[in-house]
C-alpha cells in the first residue's frame, strides 16, 4: 500500500496533480467545509450558553466578583485579582524591561499621588510576617500534623509516654493520654502561650488580607515571591548595590520594589469589568477553531479519550453523570509487595473471552433415526479443545479449573439457550408458514421458498393476534423453565456434581471432560427433529466469542479496561489507568494503590467522593487538556472562574436550563431558553426580578450595570 | 485519630503515628476471636478550645447500624453530657490527605461575622458547600457554618476562598 492508495496528495499545483488526487483533493476541500459549516452551530450554542450564565459576573469595587444579585463568585478575580491583559508584563522575564521602560512604567507623578493616598507600610510588614512563618516552619512538611498539645505531649519524659497500660476502664484509650490531657489543662498562661506557637497557623496572604486597591505593596504571593528572588539571584546584573548613584540602565533594589509593585497595582482589573462575559468568550472563540476531527484517539496506550466539542459539551453543557470515556489514574505505592500485585490486580481488570482461550471446537451433527421414539432426534457434540495453560498465564488469571467450570455453569447454559432462541424464531416462522397454508395455498407455497425474514403481509389481524399470543405463552414457558434449570444449577458448587448437572440441563444427554488435566470437554446435546436443522457451528461461534471467562464489570463495576503504564523514567511511578471508574472500590487497594494521587476525568465521581473542591480542581484540568489537545492555551483566570461558576452551589452545576434554574433573575432564565416554562416557574413561586441582570434591563430598556454602568452620578440635592 | 485531630479535639503524638501494626500489638489482632472486639475501641477525646465539648468514637460490631445500637449510643452520651459523636462503621472509608483537595478550616462565629461585614454580604451571598460534601461530612460541620478553604493557586500561590455549609 503506497500513501497514494489510501488518497495521499503529494503532488503540487505547479507541476499538476493527478486525477486520482484531483479527487482527493476535493473530497479532503468539501469535507472541511462541511464541517466548518456544521460545526459553528455546536460552538454558536456552546457560547450562547455560557455567556446567558456568566454575563451579569463582573468585578466589584470590594475587588470581589459576584454575580447581578450579588452573590460571590471569586473573593479575587482570577485568584490574584489582576486583569488578563495586563499580566503579562509581570515575570521575572520581563522584568528587563520594566525596568528599561521604568519612566513610563512607573509614572513619578502618579507614583507621588498614589503614596499619598494609600498605605505604604501594612501590606510591607504583613509579608514580612508570613516570611518569618515560613522560616520557622520550613522544616515541617505541611502534611505532618501539629498543635500546642501534640508539642507538650512530646515534651513528656519518655517514662511517661511509654507506660502504655491497657484500657482504661470502659474507654479505649491508654491512660497515660489522659493523664497527659489533665496535666495540659492545668498549664499556667505563660507556659500555655510556648506551646500555642505550635498551633499557629500560616498567616493569611497579603492580598486577602489587604486590598491592593487600599494598600501598596499588597501583591500575589507568587509575584512577591519571583520578586524576592530576583533580587537575590539578580539574573540580568540590573540591580545596582547603592542607594543613591544608579548608573544608567540600571535600579536600586528600592526602585525596583517599588516599580513592581506599582505596576502590580495598576496592573489590578478594574471595578465593573464584564469578566464573566470575558471568560464565555474566551472559551466560546477558541472552541470555534476545533473544528474537523471532533474526536481524537489519542496515544494513551489502548485507552481513548473524548476531546474537542463533544467533550468540551459533556463537561460545561451536560455535567454528565456517565461520561463517554471516563477513566482513572493511580499511582502505585513505591513498596514492593505493591510492584509484586500490580500485575495481578492489571490482568483481573481486563475481560478475557472464551475464545481466547480455546484451541479449537469440533462440532459433529448425527441424525439419529433409528430406535425408540425418544431416542430420535438430531444430536450434536461439541467438543472444546482448551489451550494449555502455560499459553495465557501471562496473560491472564485463569486457570485450567476455572475455565471448565465456566464452560460447565455458563457456556453450556447459553449455548443452549442462544439454541432454542434460534430454534424458537424458526418455529415462529413455520407457524406463519403454516397459517398461510391454511388460507391461500398458492401465495404460501410462493412465501414458503422465500427466506421468510418478513412476515406474510396479507395476514389478517386476527390471525396474527391469536398466533403472537401463542408464540408469547410458549417464549415464556421456555424462558420460565430456563430460569429454573440455572437457578438449581447454581445450587450446586462440588466439581463433580456440577459435571453431573450439565446433563441435568434439558437436551442435553452426555457431558465429557477430561478429569486430569482439564484440557478439553465435550457436550452432547439433542434435539428433537421437529425442529428444522439448526447449523451448531455459528453458534458455538458467536457464544464463544461473546462470553467474558474473566469479567472485569463483575470484579470491579464500571471499570472494563485496564492498563499499566510503565515508568519512562526513573522517578516516574507505575501507574495504573483504567477504563471506567469506581473510586469506591479502589479503596479496597489501599495497600498498593497510592489513592491520594487518584485522578479521575469523572467530575461527578471526584465531587462524591473528594468533595466540591476536587472536583473544581479537575474540572480547570479536564477544560484545558480540552483546548490543550488543540494546541491552545486559555487563560487561567477565565478557566478558574468558570469553574467557580459551576461549583458555588456546592454541586457540579452545568451551563445548561437546569444550571440556571438556581439563578435569581426571571428575565435573565427566560431571554435563555423555554422562555414559558420559567415564566410560568416564576410565576408560581410568586418570585420577582430586581432588574440587575444584563438580559432583565435590556428587556426594560435600561442600560446594563456592567462597565461604565457599575456606577451612577448622585447630584447634591439644593433645596 | 488524624481526623480528631484536624477536628481540633485534643490527640498524642503516639496516639496520631499510631501504624496498623502497632495497633494490633496493642488491641490484637483477632477481631473474630473478640480480641478487640469493636465495641472496646469507644473512645473519648476532648475539645482543643472548650474541655467540655466532647466527642464520642464509637464502633459498632454489626455491618447495618440499627436505631437500637444508635439508641444505646445516645443514652450514653446523655449519661454523660456529651454531645458529639462519630460512628466508625466497618465499610470504606475515604483517604484524608488527597492532593486535590486543599486545606479546608472551620471558622468561629466571630470570624464569620467579620467576614460578612467586611463585604457586606448576607449568608446565601457566599459560595456554599454541601452537608453531604465528604469533606464536610470528615470535618462534622453543620449548616450554617463557614469554611476557609486555602487554595494552592497557580496565579497566586495562596488564595483563599470561604463556603458556607448549606
Amino acid at each position: 500500500m503506497s500513501p497514494r492508495a489510501g488518497g495521499f496528495v503529494d503532488g503540487r499545483f505547479l507541476s499538476g496533480i493527478k486525477p486520482q488526487e484531483y479527487f482527493f483533493h476535493c473530497m479532503a476541500g468539501r469535507e472541511g467545509l462541511v464541517d466548518t459549516a456544521v460545526k459553528t452551530s455546536r460552538s454558536g450554542y456552546l457560547q450562547r450558553c455560557l455567556i446567558k450564565h456568566l454575563e451579569g459576573i463582573m468585578v466589584e469595587y470590594d475587588s470581589t466578583v459576584r454575580d447581578s444579585d450579588g452573590s460571590i463568585v471569586q473573593f479575587q478575580y482570577g485568584d490574584d485579582g489582576l486583569s488578563v491583559m495586563k499580566t503579562n508584563m509581570l515575570s521575572t522575564k520581563q522584568f528587563p524591561f520594566l525596568i528599561a521602560n521604568q519612566k513610563t512604567a512607573a509614572n513619578q507623578n502618579e507614583v507621588s499621588k498614589l503614596r499619598q493616598s494609600l498605605d505604604k507600610k501594612k501590606a510591607r510588614r504583613w509579608d514580612k510576617k508570613i516570611a518569618n512563618y515560613k522560616e520557622m516552619w520550613a522544616e515541617f512538611s505541611s502534611s505532618e500534623r501539629r498543635s500546642a498539645f501534640l508539642k507538650y505531649c512530646e515534651d513528656q519524659p519518655d517514662s511517661v509516654k511509654s507506660a502504655t497500660e491497657k484500657v482504661n476502664g470502659k474507654l479505649c484509650r491508654p491512660a497515660t493520654s489522659n493523664d497527659i490531657e489533665t496535666a495540659y489543662r492545668g498549664l499556667t498562661e505563660e507556659e500555655r502561650v510556648s506551646y500555642d506557637l505550635y498551633s499557629q497557623k500560616c498567616p493569611e496572604p497579603t492580598l486577602s488580607k489587604y486590598l491592593p486597591s487600599k494598600y501598596l505593596h499588597s501583591m500575589s504571593e507568587k509575584l512577591r515571591e519571583e520578586l524576592e528572588l530576583y533580587k537575590l539571584s539578580n539574573p540580568h546584573q540590573l540591580l545596582s548595590d547603592g542607594e543613591t548613584d544608579v548608573p544608567y540602565g540600571k535600579i536600586s533594589v528600592e526602585q525596583l520594589e517599588e516599580l513592581i509593585s506599582l505596576y502590580s497595582c495598576r496592573s489590578q482589573v478594574e471595578p465593573g469589568d464584564g469578566v464573566g462575559i470575558l471568560a464565555a468568550q474566551s472559551i466560546g472563540e477558541p472552541s470555534t477553531q476545533m473544528t474537523l476531527n471532533t474526536f481524537h484517539f489519542a496515544g494513551r496506550g489502548d485507552m481513548n479519550v473524548t476531546l474537542g466539542i463533544p467533550r468540551l459539551r459533556e463537561i460545561l453543557l451536560v455535567a454528565s453523570k456517565t461520561p463517554k470515556t471516563s477513566f482513572m489514574d493511580i499511582p502505585f505505592r513505591s513498596s514492593k509487595h505493591a510492584r509484586k500485585r500490580a500485575r495481578n490486580l492489571q490482568l483481573r481488570l481486563n475481560a478475557v473471552k472464551l475464545s481466547e482461550v480455546l484451541e479449537r471446537a469440533d462440532i459433529s451433527t448425527q441424525l439419529v433415526t433409528v430406535g425408540v421414539n425418544s431416542d430420535l432426534g438430531t444430536k450434536y457434540t461439541v467438543r472444546l479443545q482448551f489451550l494449555p495453560a502455560e499459553q495465557y498465564t501471562s496473560k491472564c488469571l485463569l486457570t485450567p479449573k476455572f475455565i471448565m467450570s465456566y464452560v460447565e455453569r455458563t457456556f453450556v447454559p447459553a449455548i443452549t439457550k442462544a439454541y432454542m432462541k434460534l430454534a424458537r424464531i424458526n418455529r415462529d416462522l413455520k407457524i406463519i408458514d403454516a397459517l398461510a397454508w391454511r388460507r391461500e395455498p398458492a401465495s404460501a407455497a410462493a412465501a414458503k421458498a422465500d427466506d421468510m425474514e418478513v412476515a406474510e403481509p396479507e395476514q389478517d389481524a386476527d390471525d396474527m393476534d391469536e398466533m403472537m399470543r401463542e408464540v408469547g405463552d410458549d417464549a415464556d414457558a421456555v424462558a420460565d423453565k430456563e430460569f429454573r434449570s440455572m437457578n438449581e444449577e447454581r445450587e450446586y458448587d462440588e466439581e463433580d456434581e456440577m459435571a453431573e448437572n450439565v446433563t441435568s440441563i434439558p437436551n442435553i444427554i452426555k457431558y465429557e471432560y477430561d478429569a486430569e488435566e482439564e484440557l478439553w470437554c465435550e457436550i452432547t446435546f439433542k434435539y428433537d427433529l421437529g425442529s428444522s436443522a439448526i447449523d451448531m457451528t455459528p453458534i458455538v461461534q458467536s457464544v464463544a466469542s461473546s462470553s467474558l471467562v474473566c469479567d472485569p464489570e463483575k470484579f470491579v463495576h464500571g471499570v472494563s479496561k485496564a492498563i499499566l503504564s510503565e515508568p519512562k523514567h526513573s522517578e516516574d511511578i507505575l501507574r495504573l489507568k483504567t477504563v471506567g471508574v469506581n473510586i469506591q472500590r479502589m479503596f479496597q487497594y489501599n495497600k498498593i494503590l497510592d489513592l491520594n494521587k487518584l485522578y479521575s476525568n469523572d467530575i461527578h465521581a471526584m465531587a462524591d467522593n473528594y468533595g466540591i473542591e476536587a472536583a473544581y480542581n479537575v474540572l480547570i484540568k479536564e477544560i484545558r487538556d480540552v483546548f490543550a489537545a488543540y494546541g491552545i492555551t486559555v487563560n487561567y483566570r477565565h478557566l478558574s472562574l468558570l469553574a467557580d461558576y459551576m461549583t458555588c452551589d456546592g454541586k457540579y452545576k452545568p451551563f445548561n436550563q437546569t444550571g440556571l434554574r438556581s439563578h435569581s433573575s426571571a428575565l435573565q432564565k427566560m431571554t435563555y431558553e423555554a422562555s414559558t416554562k420559567f415564566l410560568k416557574e416564576t410565576m408560581m413561586a410568586g418570585g420577582k426580578d430586581d432588574l440587575n441582570s444584563p438580559s432583565a434591563r435590556i428587556v426594560v430598556g435600561r442600560p446594563v450595570k456592567v462597565g461604565t454602568g457599575s456606577f451612577e452620578c448622585v447630584t447634591k440635592f439644593q433645596g | 485519630m488524624q481526623l480528631c485531630h484536624d477536628r481540633g479535639y485534643l490527640v498524642t503524638q503516639d496516639e496520631l503515628d499510631q501504624t496498623e501494626d502497632q495497633f494490633k500489638m496493642q488491641f490484637g489482632d483477632k477481631p473474630s476471636e473478640r480480641r478487640p472486639s469493636r465495641s472496646d475501641l469507644t473512645i473519648l477525646v476532648a475539645h482543643n478550645d472548650d474541655p467540655t465539648d466532647q466527642m464520642f468514637v464509637f464502633f459498632p460490631e454489626e455491618l447495618k447500624i440499627g436505631i437500637k445500637t444508635i439508641r444505646t449510643y445516645t443514652t450514653r452520651m446523655q449519661e454523660e453530657s456529651i454531645t458529639r459523636a462519630i460512628i466508625v462503621v466497618i465499610q470504606g472509608m475515604t483517604p484524608s490527605a488527597k492532593q486535590l483537595v486543599p486545606e479546608h478550616v472551620l471558622m468561629t462565629q466571630e470570624e464569620k461575622k467579620e467576614l460578612l461585614d467586611r463585604y457586606k454580604l448576607k449568608e446565601f451571598q457566599l459560595p456554599k458547600i454541601q452537608q453531604g460534601d465528604p469533606v464536610a461530612r470528615y470535618f462534622g460541620l453543620k449548616r450554617g457554618q463557614v469554611v476557609k478553604i486555602i487554595r494552592s493557586s497557580e496565579t497566586a500561590g495562596r488564595y483563599i476562598t470561604y463556603r458556607i455549609v448549606v
